[in-house]
């Protein structure tokens, strides 16, 4: 297993004590723990709703009747920053680990023998055609045992996700960049590989962007192996706080944005792209 | 345990994988089915609706296209209750019919794109329109039918879900890969068959 951050942190608040010497998560006169030592469900569960949404707009929310835990609550807070932040870097490694392993394998792809190239074209395949959950549960819960049992290595579940995600969209990048590259290599038979290559990736780059948004798109999937994306946070959310609403429909509107914002930028990055390579030639 | 022990062990399990891959299958089919339906009816409404139904259309299509099928299934798993009352009857939802619901919605977004690409295209006399929108349909049918694989998160009794029951009633971890790399064979067998069957229908419709 590994280690927990939130078992150390309330291990670490439920053996804190005062200055006196008594613990400080202990029951008052009243029969209440403090406020600081209790969970938000516990809190609310405590009436005490003032201390749990306070006065500002998580409590108009709430009166209204939404109830939007991270507004209330700097665990959850925290829990979805992390969450949207580790499923944002997830997809970036992912992205560009698949645009580097599908020009490498292109490029390996055309430049072997034909026979040799339908052999390793079976093998790249594999990586599309097998489903990335069961990728994931494969390596992760599988090999990840094996590794576990036979040499000690536990393997780290974002590791294996922007391995698996990498491989998986960057298998179908490869095939697409091949295309292009032998149909470049036909149109343009006397250009030098470099040219080739930065032509093909021009030619593929409608399908790669809809590859790497699809990419962005599927890291969520990470959550199965227990990665704590966004989902996985708002999995957590929902289990202490039961905002189910609430948090899917932010789920919702998170992925609108940062799919929307990939679209625009991927599709300002192959404008530029062509721009440059027009200028060039 | 040997390989041979390990055969038979996948040899006794296939039944119940079979009964999963072909529930795969059903909830892909149903789910093409009614996102194409959907799908078309949005493409449609892109290509001939009035000035209050295209935006409309439009928007829904940006939504169903750029949510992931994962968060809708997660959706519907949350938001949809287990029993519905419909004109007094109680009408049970099961996680299957979740699933079709949460994979039929990107399958609008792809068949709405494609149906206005198919609706522009004949209206310019392009070749083979048709024929691009059909490739295109079971590109999205095999990208589905693995998709389909994340229904088991929420209790879909499909291949994935079957061998990880299968995994916990076997209880020896050395069989864990053994039982997914099967699995992954199965898809591994429809995807390459699909592929080909892309791959000459490509072929015939590029030819002169």
């Amino acid at each position: 297993l590994q280690p927990s951050a939130y078992v150390a942190e309330q291990r670490s608040l439920w053996t804190r004590k005062r200055a006196d010497g008594r613990y400080h998560c202990r029951r008052g006169a009243d029969g209440t723990f403090p406020v600081d030592c209790l969970d938000a469900t516990l809190e609310a569960a405590s009436g005490r709703e003032r201390d749990v949404y306070g006065t500002g707009l998580a409590f108009r929310l709430h009166q209204a009747g939404i109830s939007f835990p991270p507004l209330y609550d700097g665990g959850s807070a925290r829990l979805l920053l992390a969450g949207a932040t580790m499923t944002l870097a997830l997809g970036g490694i992912a992205i560009l680990g698949s645009l580097v392993f599908g020009v490498t394998a292109a490029a390996v792809l055309t430049s072997v023998p034909a026979w040799l190239g339908r052999i390793l074209g079976a093998g790249n395949a594999v990586f599309y055609l097998v489903p990335p959950i069961l990728s994931l549960y494969l390596v992760f819960f599988g090999l990840g045992g094996w590794a576990s049992e036979g040499v000690g290595i536990t393997l780290d579940a974002f590791a294996v996700a922007a391995v698996i995600f990498s491989l998986y969209a960057g298998a179908s990048n490869a095939t697409m960049i091949a295309a292009a590259l032998a149909h470049m290599r036909e149109m343009t038979p006397g250009a030098s590989f470099r040219v080739r290559l930065v032509r093909g990736i021009e030619r593929a780059s409608n399908g790669l962007i809809a590859n790497s948004v699809n990419t962005m798109k599927a890291v969520g999937l990470a959550s199965t192996i227990a990665v704590p994306e966004v989902i996985f946070a708002s999995g957590r959310i929902i289990a202490e706080h039961g905002a189910a609403v609430e948090m899917m429909n932010f789920l919702v509107v998170f992925y609108l944005a940062v799919v929307g914002l990939l679209v625009v930028s991927l599709n300002g990055l192959q404008k530029w792209m062509i721009r440059w390579t027009s200028l060039k030639s | 345990m040997d390989f041979p022990e390990i055969l038979m062990t996948l040899r006794v399990w296939t039944p119940e994988l079979a009964v999963g891959f072909a529930m795969n299958l059903g909830v892909t089919a149903t789910a093409m089915t009614l996102g194409s339906t959907v799908g078309y009816v949005l493409g449609v409404a892109r290509w001939r609706g009035g000035r209050a139904v295209r935006p409309a259309a439009q928007g829904t299509t940006l939504i169903f296209r750029n949510v992931p099928m994962f968060v809708i299934l997660y959706y519907m798993a949350f938001l949809l209750p287990p029993e519905l009352t419909l004109a007094g009857h109680l009408v049970a939802v099961p996680a299957v019919m979740k699933a079709v619901i949460a994979f039929a919605v990107p399958v609008a977004a792809v068949v709405s794109d494609n149906t206005l690409r198919l609706l522009y295209d004949r209206a310019h006399d392009v070749p083979m329109a048709f024929g691009s929108f059909a490739i295109a349909w079971t590109q999205y049918l095999l990208l589905l039918l693995m998709g389909s694989t994340t229904a088991s998160v929420i209790g879909v009794p499909e291949i994935v879900g079957r061998a990880n029951t299968i995994i916990a009633a076997v209880s020896d971890p050395s069989l864990v890969v053994w039982i997914y790399g099967y699995v992954a064979l199965w898809f591994l067998v429809a995807g390459a068959s699909v592929s080909i069957l892309l791959r000459r229908a490509r072929a015939r419709l590029s030819a002169p």
